[in-house]
């Protein structure tokens, strides 16, 4: 359920400056409850979105429950022309990625600080030994073998 | 016959160990403590992890380094047990043994039990005849000999022309003091 303050929270929330084509997913598989309120705070929050994004877009994952979804679609009618709505929970057409804070891995010394530094992270997170191993390892690893590939494509094209 | 052993720490390079290219680094630091020390000791005390790549390399230059015959000893030191799982895969690829320094005793990785059993009461003896250690093992010398081979490669027991032998040649095998493995390794 979709409590009134949750939506007023979320439309109120500072949003940060970001890409002109930045993306809003709103996730609601789980809702099994909505209001003219949400509904409203919904819509305001979409539109703010696509005023500050110009080139950007909204995905909208809608609940689960078809009596719920339908109720949630007719109170954000009409729909501005960048919002899609999708049955999947996952990501919509057009944003089939994600970003992943990365580190990056210059030589074979780098690689072996990354495991270093999973080792320790994992150490710090209080994981099993033998998974933090396993969880260095593999860091160290890919890293490495990324490495492998990476000499073995040569120079990118105009570098 | 006293020996004082080169100790090389791998703490130094981390406490993960990892790629090819460290690998072969410290495969060069043991192919020259091969060239200069009477006996090699590769110390894992106080690293936690490593990779497949790399012991490959360690484990490559160490069999080399045994293969060479100028050491009285190669041994491996301080091992962790995940370590020692993945130092085992390792040489059962390569199809080689090496000795590992555990609670004070000598052991085989990658060795079948027989060769286990022979090095435990070689060290026993500690310096020996092979009619001796056949003797103490309850087996034929043509047999023992080819444990003895093996024991040889995995840089456990050296052997020399006992000086003390009265007529023809006889040889004498030894495998590594304990005592001095522990004195060359405390630092800790």
């Amino acid at each position: 359920m979709v409590r009134r303050e949750d939506a007023l929270t979320s439309l109120l929330a500072e949003e940060l400056d970001g890409e002109p084509d930045a993306e809003l997913m709103i996730s609601a598989p789980h809702v099994s409850e909505v209001d003219v309120v949400t509904g409203a705070a919904i819509r305001m929050r979409i539109a703010r979105h696509l005023r500050k994004h110009v080139a950007g877009g909204v995905t909208i994952v809608p609940p689960r429950d078809a009596t719920v979804a339908g109720r949630l679609l007719d109170l954000l009618e009409p729909l501005p022309g960048r919002v899609v709505v999708t049955a999947r929970e996952g990501a919509g057409e057009g944003s089939r990625f994600a970003l992943l804070p990365a580190t990056q891995i210059a030589d074979a010394q780098d690689a072996r600080l990354a495991g270093e530094m999973a080792l320790d992270a994992s150490e710090g997170a209080r994981i099993a030994d033998d998974r933090a191993a396993v969880i260095a390892l593999a860091a160290m690893e890919l890293a490495d073998n990324a490495l492998a590939c990476g000499r073995r494509r040569g120079p990118a094209p105009g570098g | 016959m006293s020996v004082t052993p080169l100790v090389i720490r791998l703490r130094r390079h981390g406490r993960a160990l990892g790629t090819r290219e460290l690998g072969a680094s410290v495969a060069k630091e043991i192919e020259q403590a091969a060239h200069e020390a009477p006996a090699v000791i590769v110390d894992f005390a106080g690293v936690r992890i490593a990779s497949s790549p790399f012991l490959d390399e360690v484990a490559r230059a160490l069999l080399a380094a045994i293969a060479g015959r100028r050491q009285r000893y190669v041994l491996l030191a301080s091992l962790n047990s995940d370590l020692a799982d993945t130092m085992e895969l390792v040489l059962g690829r390569l199809g080689g043994t090496l000795t590992v320094v555990q609670d004070e005793q000598l052991r085989l990785l990658g060795g079948k039990q027989h060769l286990q059993e022979t090095l435990t009461e070689a060290q026993e003896l500690g310096t020996f005849t092979a009619a001796e250690l056949a003797e103490r093992l309850a087996v034929k010398l043509p047999n023992l000999h080819q444990r003895l081979i093996q024991l040889e490669r995995a840089g456990a027991i050296t052997r020399e022309d006992d000086p003390k032998a009265l007529r023809g040649r006889r040889l004498l095998l030894e495998t590594a003091k304990i005592g001095e493995v522990e004195v060359a390794l405390d630092h800790r």
